[in-house]
């Protein structure tokens, strides 16, 4: 059956995407209530300990937030002692996992896993899991929908295992503070509200009461004490440098040249910037007309990195709503600017509730790994189906955002960006108004304002489709890529809806 | 053995090896490249097209590809061949 | 833009930058075992690549080496817009050139004069020959200097003030204007000194250097920003060529302009605003001469 976007769903998966956000209706589950007992011991003496005492058995739910990226060391430490107690069977809902976290294959062989929900999947353990290592297919959602899938009860957590760089013995957690500080802690802050129980892994435990505290001790049932909770140099890089890559600093002059040109650069204007290096290097051209016009940002969003927290600095953005921080720099922004906002990833994104960020936001600048010709973007699978990236907040700040740009190369080494047909939809056409190459600009006809008025500006304009014949003229046509008829992943909308799945890769 | 070598492991190029065979052992050809599946094809029609051309009927070609476009495998394929003798080896 | 011939991954992409002439390099860049393998990257790249407005030279190897005869072979046939040759020293070379390019075009059905030639003047020996030079062949459109080369010709060092090339430079643009040639700077190294780079092409232009070489992207609007028209020398422009309209139709010999007589290398410096005007997009279209 196809889908609103033309995508082949078997119907039994569950709702197809109809276009539309749908509207929700109910009430959302609620955390279960506990006694908490004067002055008792909430720090056990190792993960195993929580385990035990949290109750897990098989079957169950675990979760992790993935703040601490290629750096983590949670994941493994928790699913060691798993292991070692014999438990199995489990759902993995982290909110992402990285290249790291390969060791997961054995753990799946073993059958201590045999399920997981996540945005993102990458290295080896992506490849596995497209080739069908996992029973049942991978459910990928994007960093809205997966909130709103916890909110709502169909991701109920049971355990939820938070790495936290700074805590204290009551429970109280920030991710600012202490050797393994990541900065903002938003993703986890959604699990700690809703999972049944909530066991804080720290390496830095600290006084009662911490400051600042994002995740309260209300909230969180146990506390660990471990050497480390991951490698600093994985977590976060020192400085994040703008790109020099000639390539990519022309794609971000052509990109600034759109949002400039756009009738949204006023003063007030809000956005969000990908981490990609052409979405950074937007940046350094916007500073520059914006300090000429004397324009000021209301707010920036993300994913916040150095070059993004000196603009607060600078006072060039008024305010930064932070969902995670990439850099050192970024972190030392959280930590002493009080115009830099942590935020958790349901405040960001959760399409059903009164308010999201990307409901608020003017620009976007997005990347993709393929985009077709009807605009929809792929940020999930490579053009042979291989799973490698995530689903992230693109659909998310795409719907929300006035104007939703991606940037992108025309073509990566060989393989061309802009195809016929994506091989997974992550974020449906209707949400993208304009794609940016090095070679041209392409814009969606339902923009018709926007065309003329970059085509006014003298900007290289193409259709899609010329893009699409640039691309392949470069590189050749390439074959497509047959997958199997196995489903090992279903990719939801942000309203819960399918949207696309992944077939199983063949060799 | 009789064999060269054109090319180099960089981002967006290609090695190609060439390794005369004897008359009658026709045309061998081993594509390594992390494109097989979109350009696998390709790059080996592009391979038969120019050793037609070129007139070489026994030869052993191994491509260790870095998704290479196809200007430059069709370069050093031809860089390949002239290294090898070129057309004296047929005769 | 110099770009090296043995490098794919720099030559697939060479073409989006704004470059005026993407200059493929077979000389100094390409070590000499890889010279064969260089020659056909760029007689392909010219072949497979879509180059669009922007023009193609090759910088064949000097006419000292056994290659450049085989480069000009393999190359001409491709229609390359240019082609340079380093270390020019003498009219001889250039007519020898300007013959074994005539055999190719005819050989390969090619209109006779239609691949024209740049020389870059990397001796002193060539220096003093550089009028002869210039004029040797109507295929020659420009002279450049060969800074890194000359520099090692004269005995000194290569230095960021470049006063050791003043003279160089100051006589290589008095033959380019006699000989009625373009005249190109030496390229600057140091990609990250961006300061220094500005004031060797703001140096040159004030010499009357046409244009300048460049090795890397980020140096591209350096020099368009420098060489570009002002606001005041396009307008001025625009009103020389009303005014030879004018006079045109009313077939009067004797124009003037502001009291000022508009001779013949006025209305050519006009022309020349004009067209670098429009190549930098600065005007809409060059008012009809």
């Amino acid at each position: 059956m196809l889908n609103a976007i033309g995508r082949e769903i078997p119907e039994s998966l569950g709702t197809l995407y109809s276009g539309h956000m749908q509207n929700p209706s109910g009430r959302a589950k609620g955390h279960i209530i506990k006694l908490s007992r004067p002055h008792e011991d909430k720090v056990l003496p190792s993960i195993k300990e929580a385990i035990k005492q949290g109750g897990l058995k098989d079957g169950m739910t675990i979760s992790f937030h993935h703040h601490l990226r290629e750096g983590d060391h949670v994941i493994n430490m928790v699913l060691a002692a798993i292991d070692e107690l014999g438990i199995k069977d489990l759902k993995l809902a982290p909110s992402s996992l990285n290249k790291c976290h390969d060791f997961l294959i054995d753990y799946i062989k073993k059958g201590v896993i045999t399920s997981i929900e996540t945005s993102g999947l990458r290295g080896k353990l992506g490849e596995e899991i497209s080739r069908g290592l996992l029973e049942k297919p991978v459910i990928i959602r994007s960093h809205g929908g997966r909130p709103r899938a916890i909110e709502s009860g169909e991701l109920h957590i049971d355990v939820a295992f938070i790495g936290a760089p700074c805590a204290d013995d009551r429970g109280n957690l920030n991710g600012v503070d202490g050797p393994s500080a990541f900065g903002s802690i938003g993703y986890a802050m959604v699990d700690a509200k809703f999972a049944d129980t909530v066991v804080g892994i720290t390496d830095n435990l600290r006084k009662y009461p911490i400051e600042p505290i994002s995740i309260p001790s209300t909230l969180v049932d146990y506390i660990v004490c471990v050497d480390s909770i991951g490698d600093p140099e994985g977590i976060v890089s020192g400085a994040t440098r703008l790109t020099r890559s000639p390539r990519e600093i022309l794609i971000a002059e052509m990109a600034s040249k759109v949002i400039l040109n756009s009738g949204l650069f006023e003063d007030g204007f809000s956005m969000q910037m990908g981490s990609g290096g052409a979405a950074l290097a937007v940046i350094r051209h916007l500073k520059d007309a914006m300090k000429q016009k004397n324009i000021k940002a209301s707010f920036g969003v993300g994913g916040i990195s150095g070059p993004y927290a000196k603009m607060l600095e600078e006072g060039l953005v008024e305010k930064l709503l932070d969902v995670q921080c990439f850099d050192l720099q970024a972190v030392e922004s959280l930590r002493n600017n009080k115009n830099h906002i942590e935020m958790d990833a349901s405040y960001y994104a959760n399409a059903y509730n009164k308010d999201c960020v990307v409901n608020n936001l003017d620009i976007a600048i997005l990347s993709a790994l393929e985009i077709d010709t009807n605009f929809n973007v792929n940020v999930m699978t490579g053009s042979d189906g291989t799973i490698m990236g995530a689903s992230g907040g693109h659909s998310d700040a795409a719907y929300g955002a006035k104007l939703t740009i991606v940037t992108t190369p025309l073509a990566r080494g060989r393989l061309p960006i802009v195809v016929d047909k994506v091989k997974t939809v992550i974020t449906p056409g209707g949400s993208i108004d304009v794609v940016v190459t090095e070679r041209g600009i392409a814009v969606n006809p339902k923009n018709k304002d926007l065309e003329q008025k970059l085509k006014d500006a003298k900007l290289p304009i193409y259709s899609i489709e010329e893009l699409k014949q640039k691309a392949e003229k470069i590189t050749g046509k390439p074959d497509p890529v047959e997958s199997g008829d196995r489903i090992v992943g279903i990719v939801e909308y942000r309203d819960g809806s399918i949207i696309d799945v992944i077939r199983n890769m063949v060799d | 053995m009789i064999s060269s070598k054109a090319g180099t492991e960089e981002k967006n190029d290609c090695i190609i090896e060439l390794e005369a065979l004897e008359k009658g052992e026709g045309i061998e050809i081993e594509i390594e490249s992390p494109i097989k599946k979109q350009f696998g094809r390709h790059i080996k029609e592009t391979i038969l097209e120019i050793l037609k051309e070129r007139c070489i009927s026994n030869v052993k070609v191994r491509v260790t590809d870095r998704k290479a476009l196809d200007f430059s495998i069709r370069a050093r394929l031809e860089t390949a061949i002239d290294r090898l003798g070129g057309e004296q080896l047929e005769a | 833009m110099y770009v090296p011939g043995n490098n794919p991954n720099m030559m697939a992409d060479c073409m989006i930058y704004g470059a005026d002439v993407i200059l493929f390099d077979l000389e100094d860049s390409v070590p000499l075992q890889e010279k064969d393998a260089a020659r056909y990257l760029v007689e392909y790249a010219l072949r497979y690549l879509d180059f669009s407005n922007t023009e193609v030279a090759i910088r064949i190897n000097g006419m000292d080496t056994p290659y450049w005869e085989e480069d000009i072979e393999k190359i001409i046939p491709e229609k390359p817009d240019m082609i340079r040759l380093p270390k020019a020293e003498t009219k001889e070379q250039i007519k020898r050139l300007d013959e074994e390019i005539s055999k190719i075009e005819e050989k390969s059905g090619i209109k006779v004069g239609n691949t024209k030639i740049m020389v870059s003047i990397e001796s002193a020996k060539g220096l003093k020959n550089a009028y002869d030079i210039a004029t040797a062949s109507i295929r020659l459109q420009a002279i450049a200097i060969g800074g890194e080369d000359f520099t090692a010709d004269l005995g000194v060092k290569k230095t960021r003030e470049g006063n050791e090339l003043l003279v160089a430079r100051g006589v290589l643009v008095l033959a380019a204007k006699a000989a009625k040639v373009d005249v190109i700077d030496s390229v600057f190294s140091d990609v990250n000194d961006e300061e220094g780079f500005r004031m060797e092409t703001e140096k040159a232009k004030a010499m009357g250097f046409t244009g300048k070489s460049v090795i890397n992207p980020r140096q591209i609007p350096i020099v368009h920003d420098v060489f570009k028209p002002t606001e005041e020398e396009i307008q001025e422009a625009i009103k020389i060529t009303q005014v030879i309209e004018e006079a045109k139709k009313k077939g009067s010999g004797v124009i003037s302009l502001n009291g000022k007589m508009v001779d013949k290398p006025i209305v050519e410096k006009a022309e020349r605003v004009l067209e670098l005007a429009k190549a930098l997009g600065l005007v809409e279209k060059v008012a009809a001469c």
